[in-house]
C-alpha cells in the first residue's frame, strides 16, 4: 500500500471517528434542550483540534515512506476525481443545510451552523473515501 | 457506448528487458510503483507523455507498448 493510499485511509478514519463522536455529542446536547453557542463552540474546537492531531500522528508514523514517494500523475488524477465528487456532495448538502435552516428557523443559528458543518464533514468523508477506493481499485481491481 | 480499452505489453517488455522490476521502471519514468502496477493491469490509462516515457524506457515505439482497442 502506497503512502498516499495510507494517507487517504488515515484521513477517512480520523474524520469518521472524531466527527462522528462530535455529532453524537451534539445530538445528546440537543436532546437535553436547545443548543447554545456556549455548549457547541468548545466541542467544535475540540473536534477540529483532535482531528488535526490524529491525522498528524497517523502521517508521522508513515512519514519516512512518504518522503521517498513522488506525487505522480495518477495521484493527481485520483485527487482531482475525489475533489469533483466531494464538491458535488458539498454543494448538494449545503443547499439541504440552507433549506433545513430556513425550515427550522426557530431552532436558531446554532443548528444552521451545525447543518453547514455537517455538509463540510460529509464532503470530507466522500473525498477521502473516493481516494481510498480509487487507490484500492487500481491495485486490486475493486469495483472495476 | 462500450468503453475503449488501452492495452499494453509492459509485462512482456519488462521480461524481455532482463526481468526489469516494476520499481526500476517506475524510477526510470518518474512515477510510483503503484502507478506502474495500475497501468500494467489496465486499470489506469497513462497520459500521452508518460506513455512516451515508458516506450522510451524500453527503447520501443509507442505502438509496440500500447494498443488502442475501440
Amino acid at each position: 500500500m502506497s503512502f498516499r493510499e495510507k494517507s487517504a485511509w488515515i484521513c477517512l478514519a480520523s474524520v469518521l471517528l472524531v466527527q462522528g463522536a462530535y455529532f453524537i455529542h451534539i445530538a445528546r446536547l440537543a436532546a437535553g434542550g436547545p443548543l447554545t453557542t456556549q455548549a457547541m463552540l468548545p466541542a467544535l474546537a475540540l473536534a477540529i483540534l483532535v482531528q488535526a492531531a490524529a491525522t498528524a500522528v497517523g502521517h508521522i508514523a508513515f512519514s519516512r515512506q512518504g518522503a521517498r514517494e513522488k506525487f505522480d500523475e495518477r495521484d493527481r488524477a485520483i485527487a482531482a476525481a475525489a475533489f469533483r465528487r466531494a464538491y458535488l456532495v458539498f454543494a448538494v448538502a449545503l443547499f439541504c443545510a440552507v433549506f433545513g435552516a430556513l425550515e427550522f428557523e426557530s431552532a436558531g443559528v446554532v443548528v444552521a451552523t451545525q447543518l453547514a458543518y455537517a455538509a463540510w464533514v460529509l464532503a470530507e468523508v466522500v473525498k477521502y473515501a473516493s481516494q481510498a477506493f480509487d487507490y484500492r481499485r487500481a491495485v486490486s481491481g475493486l469495483g472495476s | 457506448m462500450p468503453e475503449a480499452r488501452i492495452e499494453n505489453a509492459i509485462r512482456r517488455l519488462r521480461f524481455e528487458a532482463g526481468e526489469m522490476t516494476q520499481a526500476a521502471l517506475a524510477q526510470a519514468v518518474g512515477v510510483t510503483r503503484q502507478t506502474i502496477i495500475a497501468i500494467e493491469a489496465g486499470r489506469y490509462a497513462p497520459s500521452l507523455e508518460l506513455a512516451f516515457r515508458i516506450a522510451r524506457a524500453f527503447d520501443k515505439p509507442l505502438e509496440s507498448v500500447f494498443q488502442y482497442r475501440p
